[in-house]
């Protein structure tokens, strides 16, 4: 009795699991071992994370996007055709840190198509220990590998067997794109504009929304080293495309105050003379470009800037425009301390404030 | 390694059990064995702290054979055991308890704080307890271990080793040393598996749905409704209850496999009617180390009601701190050891309620002490108890409840009152089909819930 029971329990939980083994392999809903020819790709913004490592190794592209939300709009055709040759596919992560780029940049590296990685550098992705992610506890580091045998997190999951189910059945729940070229673009029915951008703004706390720690320069050096200079050394004939993005100018004054701005700043000068040794990296500075910073129109909060901003800044870099060099940039570091020392708040706020409506 | 991991599910648990099992014939092989998958085990949270347990086994170890010797030969025991306890405590208090320390006196003196960079080592509190059972009990001559390997099994046993049960070396020797535990017996390893599927089912669909709810609430920076802080904790209660004492079965079912029956923790502890009757149904031996090591020698019920009283309430004092380095275990403890002494003073008045409405206050009672447990601060934990009080608003819900959690939240208020809990259904269980189709399916809905990639929530920017 007391074998039988044994066995037909773990023969009986054995069959379950290898059923909803064989679903989840074959249906893939993340992607991990092929890009679906039975199904329109979905591209769930909830599980970025575990979608864009399968991405990075299925799809057919050479130039890698690698970013936090700043970049998701932008398509890879766009950036193709503002380079005039290539392939792009976006790869961004939301909230995206040093430690999240690093391993995904690899694992686009591993398959030794990648070329070129257009990476934004924000400050924020080099604050806490080296090994920070972006969300949640870890990474599931197991889909990053080539490895397969030790995907069963990923295939003996009941979270990716709902997203099998509901491809199977031809249900489309809210929460994905189709689109492969702009997979995590978010601007859809979003607000760009200077009364928004202000109306939920804490005057007296402008971190409040978004709960950024304070950085130390120790720290986010030691980020840096940990996760960007091997990606450079270790890859020689890779080209890394560095872009320091355009936050709006509240973005630096919400840094002023709570003494970021001189971490940040020395950072930048830090980061730029490191790098600049390596005949594989380009660093783009778009941070002190005041047409477009202290346009808040176009900004959907102090920090994220809209999809015209991303085009334009597509079509410059793509030109080879902004490029910092070891003869300017310690005057653009200047200029940009300059411009975030000189920004009023209160002046802002009321300029916004008495434009109608 | 933890018990709902695929690793330890998959790989670990068939193999150890396989392999234990082939050693069966060479008893010391096959405990040596148990040893080093036990270590291996710890290892696997941080290897780096495997050290500590190792050091901790050689010094009990060590203090414990000389305690032995000398009450052998007559000889006091009592600066030896001192000596011991203090090593054990120190050990504890510096992993567990140095930064908690740290932080008042610099709240006291108005000193920055300079904390120290610990990391608390996981299953401290547990194997430390073991041991000091052990060393009390060998000075009053109720335990004696001559080998260091059965030793080592007592202390790393890795069913227990992270969570309990707490073990007496009296109960745990006798069935290790026994060479028929080391040969198959497939009656138990059906009963251990039905237990582990159990368990496994407990902690994994039960507990981890309810987490979602009671997690939302407590960092809710929205005052709760009445509802919400409800709801909330009637779900944190049953998350507690079906997460520990999941894990438990967990230990206990697959400790039968290997024919060790582990002393039972939990035994229908919501269904009790009176506090008492709780305290001797919740983490049964967590309440039997400390009735037996700290109760009974301040006193216990020995020198009259008062000192009853202060003996109940140091002792649950204690029993929260052990939880945790915050005050609100502290405040968890108090509010159990006053609850106890209220009871007695009840008892004493001779009125007896009726069954239900015992039920209900102790059931009421529980919830509002779980609070503490919960709650990150004591500002937050009377923040919650303002809202369950319905300082927040009596009308409705602020927090989403998915239909989800509103039927796991029933199914485990159904489960935790049903007269057969998981003791007596591994225990009368028959391996008729029912049973056999319930194990499975929990075995696979269990494994295929371990990993739940939690959904995104950064859509605020």
């Amino acid at each position: 009795m007391a074998t039988r029971f044994i066995r037909n329990s773990l023969l009986a939980a054995g069959l379950l699991l290898a059923i909803a083994g064989f679903i989840n392999f074959e249906v893939d809903p993340f992607q991990q071992y092929r890009v679906p020819t039975k199904y329109e790709a979905r591209f769930y913004r909830s599980f970025q994370r575990y979608e864009n490592p399968g991405v990075a190794r299925n799809y057919p592209f050479d130039r890698a996007i690698v970013a936090s939300s700043f970049f998701e709009n932008i398509s890879g055709s766009e950036v193709d055709r503002a380079f005039g040759y290539g392939r792009t596919q976006n790869l961004c992560d939301s909230a995206m840190t040093a430690y999240d780029a690093k391993a995904l940049i690899e694992t686009a590296l591993s398959t030794g198509r990648v070329k070129e990685i257009v990476y934004n550098v924000d400050y924020n992705s080099f604050s806490g220990p080296p090994t920070r992610v972006g969300f949640g506890d870890k990474l599931p580091l197991y889909l990053y590998d080539r490895a397969r045998w030790n995907d069963y997190p990923y295939v003996l999951s009941i979270a990716t067997l709902r997203k099998s189910v509901d491809i199977l059945a031809g249900r489309r729940e809210e929460g994905y794109r189709t689109d492969a070229d702009a997979p995590w673009y978010w601007a859809d029915g979003v607000v760009f504009s200077a009364a928004n951008v202000i109306d939920q703004l804490d005057p007296h706390d402008m971190n409040r929304r978004y709960q950024q720690p304070q950085r130390t320069l120790d720290g986010m050096m030691r980020s840096f080293e940990a996760n960007v200079v091997p990606l450079v050394r270790d890859h020689p004939k890779a080209t890394f495309i560095f872009t320091w993005p355009p936050y709006s100018i509240l973005a630096w004054i919400d840094f002023r105050r709570r003494d970021q701005l001189e971490v940040s700043l020395e950072f930048k000068r830090r980061f730029f003379e490191i790098l600049s040794k390596y005949p594989n990296v380009r660093i783009h500075d778009f941070q002190a470009r005041t047409d477009w910073i202290t346009n808040l129109d176009e900004y959907r909060d102090i920090y994220h800037f809209s999809p015209r901003i991303s085009d334009a800044l597509v079509k410059e870099l793509g030109a080879g425009r902004e490029r910092m060099t070891r003869e300017d940039y310690v005057a653009r570091i200047e200029k940009l301390r300059a411009i975030a020392l000189a920004a009023d708040l209160d002046r802002i706020v009321a300029e916004v404030r008495q434009r109608p409506r | 390694m933890l018990f709902n991991s695929y690793e330890f599910l998959l790989f670990f648990l068939p193999a150890v059990l396989g392999v234990y099992f082939v050693l069966g014939r060479a008893p010391r092989l096959a405990i040596a064995f148990l040893v080093a998958a036990s270590f291996f085990f710890y290892a696997w949270w941080r290897a780096e702290y495997l050290w500590l347990l190792v050091v901790s086994i050689v010094v009990n170890y060590a203090v414990g054979r000389a305690v032995v010797r000398r009450a052998a030969r007559g000889e006091a025991t009592r600066s030896l055991l001192v000596l011991g306890i203090a090593f054990d405590l120190l050990l504890l208090g510096y992993f567990k308890y140095a930064n908690f320390l740290i932080d008042n006196v610099a709240w006291l003196t108005g000193v920055a704080p300079v904390r120290l960079e610990v990391i608390l080592p996981i299953g401290i509190s547990f194997f430390t307890f073991t041991q000091i059972a052990f060393l009390v009990d060998a000075s009053k001559g109720q335990a004696r271990e001559p080998d260091a390997l059965n030793y080592s099994l007592f202390v790393t046993y890795f069913p227990h080793l992270l969570a309990g049960p707490i073990l007496h070396h009296r109960e745990m020797m006798p069935q290790f040393a026994d060479p028929a535990t080391k040969r198959v017996d497939w009656e138990n390893v059906a009963r251990g598996l039905a237990l582990l599927a159990i368990g496994l089912g407990k902690k994994v669909l039960v507990a981890d749905t309810l987490a979602l709810q009671a997690n939302d609430a407590f960092a809710s920076v929205h005052p709760l409704t009445l509802g919400d802080a409800w709801l909330a904790i009637l779900c944190y209660t049953m998350q507690i209850y079906f997460d520990f004492s999941g894990y438990t079965d967990m230990a206990l079912g697959m400790a039968l496999m290997m024919n060790i029956r582990l002393p039972q923790n939990f035994d229908s502890p919501y269904r009790q009617r009176n506090l008492r009757e709780f305290w001797r149904h919740w983490h049964m031996t967590l309440t039997r180390f400390l009735r037996d090591y700290v109760y009974i020698p301040l006193g216990g019920s020995r020198r009259g009601e008062a000192w009853t009283a202060c003996a109940t309430v140091v002792t649950f004092l204690l029993g929260g701190l052990w939880h945790g380095a915050s005050w609100t275990f502290v405040a968890w403890g108090l509010l159990n050891g006053l609850g106890l002494v209220l009871l007695r003073l009840w008892g004493s008045t001779g009125i007896r309620l009726p069954g239900l409405l015992a039920w209900l206050v102790t059931f009421v009672f529980v919830n509002v002490a779980w609070v503490f447990f919960r709650a990150p601060d004591l500002a937050s934990a009377a923040s919650f108890l303002g809202a369950l009080s319905g300082g927040g608003g009596v009308q409705g819900f602020h927090l989403a409840v998915a239909p989800m959690t509103a039927t796991t939240l029933a199914a485990a208020c159904a489960i935790a009152a049903w007269p057969r809990n998981s003791n007596r259904i591994a225990a009368e269980m028959t391996f008729g089909w029912p049973l056999q189709a319930a194990t499975a399916l929990l075995l696979a809905a269990g494994i295929l819930s371990l990993s739940n990639p939690t959904d995104f929530l950064y859509f605020n920017f």
